[in-house]
């Protein structure tokens, strides 16, 4: 790297740091409220201390051993999971015709249809709901997958296609020129030039399915696969009243894998990231 | 699964060319494009459009959740223009589009501060900016509930503690406030988004870009308008015009906030939506005001997308 | 599937259950030698799906439905599939979008006011109730008047089709006596409230001593505006006026002179006297229940199921006798006799069709009336709001904070919110927002006339 004058650098680390420790303050200080109360018995949740003066267990039991919140976290995983591979099926290779084929009235016909995912979806749920049943996928992980699509495709579409479009336009024809086939282009160059961006759409897939509670709700009997975040608001806020330490508990509990998971997929994501860097 | 056997070069170049849609079904790759557009559209013809196109027909309607609809052609949206509270929803609306802004703006901080390379344990802090958005928004707008209560909450007390406020502010009560309390709520549940898409973008300039930049002598501010802004633009508007649309659907944290009131002052177009489909079990209502959610939607986002649909045509012609 | 294996709860499930509740001191019937005995056989192989609502009001109430679903069970030897709800999926969509499209559990609880909407997917319970034993129905007889009068628009008036297994007469009060010595107010003489002038004494009192600085709390936010205590003064004023709707349901009786001097006193309590804070337009009871535990409020009107967060969060102050409830008061001028309005958890069946179906109702009526037996009654009314049979209540009585007295010494004469099938359109999605318009300075009377024009408008389609 190139030698940059100190002045600069200093202006340049100070940002960097307060933007840093800005954003962190953001999460972290209603975090950590959060994780203290958790401890705290059920007399001192509105204490506004921020340590608990009795450090308690009650709410971590109650969500352990007797709603066995565990059980649900691990359908919350499945279905977020689900949604996210299924996501890349439908969108990745619609949003590559449209970003890079060279097709008249193409443009026209992309906003056309995609008009229809301004649709406000909280009026799709009841026909949703009504042909899953018809059909058979209510009560199960698929039904449940294709469900949350309806969050994920708009926005996949969207920036895939505009990721693809802004790629050199002879990237095909070269590989081309080096005896691959269409799919071969787009199945050996695009898409590993895609990669970032499709790991970060994976994982935002992934959230969506995970904290999802109004698909999960409507669409899943006590028999079914219920998510965590439906158990979370049926047993600490769904009632008038709101199980305070519960619901911190279940908070951390249903928060942390997600970050975790990222932390840990970390190294892929660098070195998918990599590739392009070079 | 897909058909990879040769082709003769003509076939194969013939992507440069403009040739109409079913021109080009009868060319080369034509299996490829059918195959690939496939799912995206089946997908979007069964779970949007037809739904969509119903919810047109039903605002003519007056259509009860369980019973016989009836005819009433423009009656529902002549109802909900004249209603008293038609510009009070509008007027939120507008100031709950401001959470795309918020969420920008703290998305970019974000992304930019930990792109840099001095910053250490960057996984971590990664992974710790997703946490807003890996939980439902109910529980994360419960725990503002907890945190913003005037008469309990912890917020309230430390900020009369420090000597800002001198008393609380009820904000539920108050029409400006809960605004923009519902506002910078869903501002900070969503954000992650935008961040992520931002940093991914972030992630793929080279670095020599930036080498390069240093050794013409470019400024932070310089390099940042040079290197950086170019390439991370596209993805950024991408996201803001996904954002404009999605924050206003947001229903969760304003109606669990606030109730939509006081009045009808927080009861903003998505939510109002909710009252009228499930509340009063409305649908030609819902869809009504459905519709004017879309209008307004599209209202906000058409400068967008043109600078997004320049961005791309411009990218796609270079070379 | 296996079924069979299902069925099989394993000694830990049993466990776990009945010591959790025993540990806050109650019990169900599912006592040890059903626990440990041979389930029985009589509804063998029959399944039912059961979709529990009453859970969510707090975590004992939900081990209380496990122990309750579990000695049914064991006792017949059916299945129950339950489905833990939120009362948001019956006020929002997923109740209608389900029972519309077929999906449909045998049985369940919810509000009964409510289920106006489902009525024509629900199966009439009245020869269930004609065949029960007297010894359980005679106690519970005193609810069916009310389940006519709330159903009073429906041709079928008298069908029973949900039949109330609690109630939650709305609302008392509670207050916490020492801020009574503080504000040098002597409780035994004050207590209970006599009326609305007396009770304006008793606040003056608490806010010029400076007791507390706003000592009660009306409520605007809309899930608390339409059902606490605003109802309760209306009806001392005038009891056929006293619901929301006229008594065939083809008008509102909201533009009325009773709701028009009930809802200014309400109103005159936040904006003339101050008694009620700033955040009145958004308030809820369960905030300000929180707030008399920080001794911020010194009297507010609050539903029993408040009982449960007294308990949990100041079990000593409970104890000792610091928190004591009383019963809700007429308006200066009204009648004493008939201040309450109640709201009733009930179970419904809902209609059967194919061979099993006579069996899979039976199935559910057996459930419906292990919720009845005294011992589950008992438990159910300690955790949460009154149980439905009368004869348990003496036996409750006695506890300090004197909640089964103050409850139900106002029930001679309770109203109930009518059934209709928009009732939560009525009740709360409409009204609100006129109420909160008169709390924030708009005049009364016009509020009330525009609300009761738009609920005409409805009732005409």
């Amino acid at each position: 790297m190139a030698q940059v004058t100190d002045r600069s650098s200093f202006v340049h680390k100070t940002l960097a740091y307060a933007g840093l420790i800005f954003v962190l303050s953001l999460i972290l200080i209603p975090y950590s409220y959060i994780a203290l109360t958790a401890f705290k018995p059920p007399g001192e949740v509105f204490e506004v201390e921020w340590l608990p003066r009795e450090w308690s267990l009650e709410a971590w039991r109650y969500t352990f051993k007797t709603v066995e919140f565990q059980k649900y976290i691990f359908n919350s995983f499945i279905a977020g999971l689900g949604a996210a591979i299924l996501s890349i099926f439908i969108a990745v290779p619609g949003a590559y015709i449209f970003g890079r084929k060279q097709l008249r009235g193409k443009e026209i016909f992309f906003y056309i249809i995609t008009v229809a995912l301004l649709f406000p979806y909280v009026l799709l749920i009841v026909p949703i709901t009504i042909t899953w049943i018809r059909i058979g996928l209510y009560d199960t992980l698929p039904g449940l997958w294709i469900a949350y699509q309806i969050f994920i495709i708009p926005f996949a579409l969207w920036i895939l296609r505009g990721f693809f479009a802004e790629l050199p336009p002879s990237l095909e024809e070269c590989a081309m020129v080096y005896g691959c086939t269409q799919f071969q282009a787009f199945y050996r160059v695009m898409l590993p030039l895609a990669r970032p961006v499709i790991v970060s759409l994976l994982f935002m897939t992934f959230l969506i399915g995970w904290s999802d509670f109004l698909f999960s709700n409507m669409l899943t009997t006590g028999e079914g696969p219920r998510t965590a975040s439906v158990i979370l608001y049926v047993t600490a806020v769904g009632g008038e009243r709101v199980e305070w330490e519960v619901l911190m508990v279940m908070t951390l509990m249903a928060g942390i894998p997600p970050v975790l998971l990222y932390i840990l997929a970390q190294k892929q994501l660098m070195k998918t990231f990599a590739v392009r860097r070079r | 699964m897909i058909d990879t056997k040769p082709r003769t070069r003509e076939t194969q170049f013939v992507s440069t060319r403009e040739v109409g849609l079913w021109g080009r079904m009868l060319q080369g790759d034509r299996w490829l494009i059918i195959l690939f557009l496939l799912p995206t559209l089946a997908f979007l013809i069964f779970l949007l459009w037809l739904p969509f196109l119903q919810g047109i027909w039903m605002s003519f309607h007056n259509w009860p959740f369980i019973g016989k609809p009836k005819w009433v052609g423009l009656q529902n949206y002549r109802d909900f223009v004249t209603a008293s509270y038609f510009w009070t929803t509008i007027r939120a609306t507008l100031i709950y589009s401001l959470s795309t802004v918020f969420q920008l703006g703290i998305a970019l901080i974000a992304a930019l501060a930990l792109n840099q390379k001095f910053i250490p344990l960057k996984g971590i802090w990664w992974g710790i900016m997703l946490m807003p958005y890996a939980m439902p928004p109910v529980v994360t707008g419960a725990i503002w509930m907890y945190l913003l209560d005037p008469n309990l909450g912890m917020v309230t007390h430390y900020l009369i503690k420090l000597g800002i406020l001198s008393e609380p502010i009820y904000w539920a009560s108050d029409p400006t406030w809960a605004k923009w309390v519902i506002t910078l709520v869903v501002s900070w549940t969503f954000w992650p988004f935008m961040f992520l898409i931002i940093l991914s973008a972030l992630q793929s300039i080279p670095e020599s870009y930036y080498e390069l930049a240093e050794v013409y002598g470019a400024n932070l501010w310089q390099r940042f308008r040079t290197v950086t802004w170019p390439h991370i633009r596209g993805a950024v508007l991408a996201a803001f015009i996904i954002r404009i649309v999605w924050n206003l659907e947001k229903i969760d944290q304003p109606f669990q906030l606030t109730g939509g009131g006081p009045g009808y002052e927080t009861s903003v177009l998505s939510v109002l939506t909710y009252r009228f489909a499930f509340l009063s079990g409305d649908f030609g209502m819902a869809f009504t005001v459905g519709i004017f959610l879309i209008a307004f939607m599209m209202i906000l986002m058409i400068p967008f997308l043109r600078r997004f649909q320049i961005l791309i045509t411009q990218a796609g012609k270079r070379g | 599937m296996n079924k069979e294996l299902d069925r099989t709860y394993s000694r830990r499930d049993f466990l776990k259950i009945t010591t959790a509740l025993a540990a806050v001191g109650l019990t169900t019937s599912l006592t040890p030698d059903l626990l440990y005995g041979e389930a029985g056989t009589d509804l063998k192989g029959v399944t039912i799906d059961y979709w529990n609502m009453i859970g969510v009001q707090n975590p004992v109430v939900k081990q209380l439905s496990e122990s309750i679903i579990k000695a049914f069970e064991q006792r017949t030897g059916a299945k129950v599939n339950t489905t833990w709800d939120t009362y948001g999926s019956i006020i929002g969509p997923k109740y209608r979008t389900n029972f519309l499209a077929g999906k449909i559990p045998t049985v369940f609880d919810a509000i009964s006011s409510w289920t106006g909407q489902l009525r024509s997917f629900l199966r009439p319970l009245n020869d269930f109730v004609g065949e029960w034993d007297s010894e359980t129905k005679e106690p519970v007889s005193w609810l069916f008047p009310l389940i006519k009068v709330q159903n009073r628009g429906f041709s079928d008036a008298d069908q029973i089709y949900d039949l109330p297994f609690l109630v939650i007469p709305q609302a008392p009060v509670v207050t916490r006596l020492d801020h009574w010595k503080k504000a040098g107010l002597d409780f035994e003489k004050n207590w209970p409230i006599k009326d609305t002038d007396h009770f304006l004494e008793l606040l003056k009192a608490f806010k010029d001593q400076k007791v507390s600085e706003y000592p009660y709390e009306v409520y605007g936010k809309i899930w608390d505006a339409g059902d606490t205590q605003l109802n309760g003064w209306v009806r001392s004023l005038d009891i056929e006026k006293s619901d929301f709707l006229n008594a065939d349901w083809t008008r509102s009786n909201c533009d009325s002179e009773p709701w028009i001097r009930g809802v200014q006193f309400y109103v005159d309590l936040f904006r003339k006297y101050h008694y009620s804070s700033p955040d009145s337009p958004q308030s809820t009871d369960e905030d300000a229940v929180e707030q008399l535990i920080r001794g911020q409020k010194s009297i507010v009107h609050a539903d029993i199921l408040n009982r449960g967060t007294f308990l949990k969060r100041i079990p000593k102050e409970v104890e000792a006798g610091l928190i004591q409830w009383g019963p809700h008061f007429p308006m200066a001028g009204g009648t004493t006799g008939s201040v309450v309005f109640q709201a009733m958890a009930s179970f419904s069946i809902t209609k059967q069709t194919g061979p099993d179906a006579e069996i899979k109702e039976r199935a559910a009526w057996e459930f419906i009336k292990e919720w009845f037996r005294a011992e589950n009654q008992i438990a159910l009314a300690k955790s949460s709001g009154l149980s439905a049979r009368r004869d348990v209540w003496d036996g409750l009585k006695g506890a300090p904070d004197h909640y089964i007295e103050a409850v139900t010494s106002m029930l001679n004469n309770p109203g109930v919110w009518s059934n209709h099938p928009k009732s939560v359109d009525i009740q709360y999605n409409l009204f609100a927002p006129h109420i909160q318009q008169a709390m924030g300075g708009a005049d009364v009377a016009t509020e009330l006339k525009a609300y009761a024009e738009e609920v005409n408008k409805i009732l005409k389609t």
